[in-house]
């Protein structure tokens, strides 16, 4: 190895926390007035740090739940433990909710993990490629024999989430720095979400286990027919043409594929 | 593509689009952090396009890595090209830094040693950046806390680095004051140090200065207005390297826009008398 290479993986190491900077001080020429360890835990400082805000970007309620200093220790804790592997931080942070679910201290505060999830969904559509969605009425190009096999691809920005808690509430309520200005019924039920944008605008749209499940299996490339059972099985009264209708008119939807 | 103006540039943030689109200040340019918008579509990409086309851009990459002693990430310079094409930038920069080592990325400006082998590493991976974007980048100067035991000062080490690959210089006259003041990197001779014609952008921007004990360390965090000293270095950069495209940069504690439409004013004032000082007697 190179005595450049060994000297970065050292560095390195430091800034993670993974190395005591006195290790690396006689690697450095300056000392004073400020020790060498001391200059470097500069550099420590600013690597955890600009890994935190990143996170504090993609994850903004998360931070206004459990409040800055809170949220700097549990980032810092994250960004330590799964540092990003690559100059990549629009999508940093992808295993940040299942992180938080299994953190000690974050436990009292059970939906913290779900609203996780709900911005990492947010911030994927909202990055994701533009796309035109399909016309609402684009199924009126079919004949009724070839809806059952056709298939319905869903936009390519959309993300599920589905939480026991009502996390669009809990979402909506903190869209602004000040917070909500009412409580929040946490007994209110789970929530089952689309993340999706068919657009300008990032949309939150929340639907019923039959259409959640419909989607769901429109999203592996079932057919129209298939999804619908997979909807009945979520939903014992699903209502396949109002259902249909009304995601069509909310842009769900990129393409109509005939079998 | 609209032409350079003479005036100074500000770094673009998002809480100044509007503003920007709506008010068309006078501005020479636009620089963006390359890594902000190498997402794939949305609302980042609809603004920029939308101030491109009454500004120029610049873009200036922070994770390439051109320091790191491992091959450059591939996946990453091929995300830049893509921007680099979509928006076709007058200025294309870089840091002399490195972030990324043993898989992981520490989104941080780290320094190297200035020496053979570090000039080695930089130089082929500036080469390789330039051939893959089909054009030459410029390399900004660091601010740092610390220094290696090297071989080069640093303005000989940029001077060697534009000699080997053709490379220009982004010259960060803050990150020299800086980097002045925490490591005694030696000011004096570091500009005429410098070939004249290498020089395509210069960065103005703030830092902190923070107490440890009873000592002073400078802290590079672009969150505050640009000093004395360092529009003096301004000063003298423009004397000796002429009219180049100048850069307020303010990535913390971003003010109004007005704010830095102020220090644009500053940086156009003192370019101005630079010139007048310069023009050769009829």
């Amino acid at each position: 190895m190179s005595r450049l290479r060994e000297l970065q993986s050292r560095i390195a190491a430091m800034s993670l926390g993974r190395l005591d900077p006195e290790t690396l001080a006689g690697d450095v020429l300056d000392d004073r007035p400020i020790p060498a360890a001391q200059r470097l835990r500069i550099y420590r400082n600013n690597t955890q740090l600009g890994l935190v805000d990143p996170l504090a970007a993609t994850f903004p309620v998360v931070l206004q739940l459990v409040g800055e200093e809170f949220f700097l220790r549990m980032a810092g804790d994250f960004v330590r433990a799964h540092p990003p592997q690559r100059p990549e931080l629009l999508a940093y942070g992808q295993e940040f909710p299942g992180f938080i679910g299994d953190y000690e201290a974050a436990t009292s505060v059970p939906y913290l993990a779900d609203v996780a999830r709900l911005e990492l969904a947010w911030n994927f559509a909202y990055n994701a490629p533009d796309r035109e969605p399909l016309s609402p009425r684009a199924l009126t190009a079919f004949a009724l024999e070839e809806l059952e096999t056709l298939r319905l691809v869903p936009h390519p920005t959309l993300r599920f989430v589905a939480s026991n808690w009502p996390v669009m509430a809990i979402w909506q309520a903190h869209q602004s720095e000040d917070g909500p200005d009412q409580a929040i019924d946490l007994d209110a039920g789970g929530d089952m979400l689309l993340v999706y944008r068919p657009r300008q605008e990032t949309l939150i749209r929340k639907v019923g286990a039959g259409a959640f499940a419909f989607i769901m299996s429109l999203s592996a490339r079932q057919t129209l027919a298939a999804a619908f059972t997979s909807a009945l099985a979520g939903e014992s009264d699903f209502n396949v043409s109002a259902e249909l209708s009304a995601l069509l008119a909310a842009e769900i939807f990129a393409e109509a594929i005939p079998s | 593509m609209p032409p350079f103006s003479a005036s100074a540039g500000i770094g673009l943030k998002a809480q100044h689009m509007s503003a920007i689109l709506e008010g068309r200040p006078a501005l020479g340019f636009l620089e963006i952090h390359a890594e902000n918008y190498m997402g794939d579509g949305g609302a980042p990409h609809r603004w920029l396009s939308a101030l491109a086309e009454h500004y120029p851009l610049s873009v200036h990459g922070v994770g390439l890595s051109l320091g790191s002693d491992q091959p450059l990430d591939i996946e990453h310079l091929d995300k830049l090209a893509r921007v680099v094409e979509r928006y076709r930038p007058r200025l294309v920069s870089e840091h002399l830094a490195w972030s990324v080592m043993d898989g992981h990325y520490l989104n941080d400006l780290l320094p190297i040693p200035y020496d053979e082998e570090s000039l080695g590493v930089v130089a082929s991976h500036v080469d390789q950046v330039q051939e893959h974007l089909g054009r030459t980048i410029l390399v900004e100067n660091p601010a740092v806390y610390v220094a290696f035991d090297s071989s080069l000062a640093e303005p000989q080490f940029l001077a060697e680095l534009v000699g080997r690959t053709g490379c220009g210089l982004l010259l960060d006259v803050n990150n020299i004051y800086v980097s002045h003041r925490n490591v005694g990197l030696e000011t004096a001779g570091y500009l005429d140090a410098l070939p004249r014609g290498a020089v395509g952008e210069i960065h103005l921007a703030g830092h902190h200065v923070r107490t440890i004990g009873n000592a002073e360390i400078r802290i590079d965090d672009h969150g505050s207005p640009v000093c004395a000293e360092v529009w003096d270095l301004y000063r003298q950069a423009v004397a000796r390297f002429g009219a180049v495209p100048a850069l307020i940069e303010r990535d913390s504690d971003i003010p109004p826009l007005e704010e830095l439409l102020k220090e644009v004013e500053t940086a156009n004032r003192i370019r101005r008398e630079e010139e007048a000082r310069h023009v050769p007697a009829a």
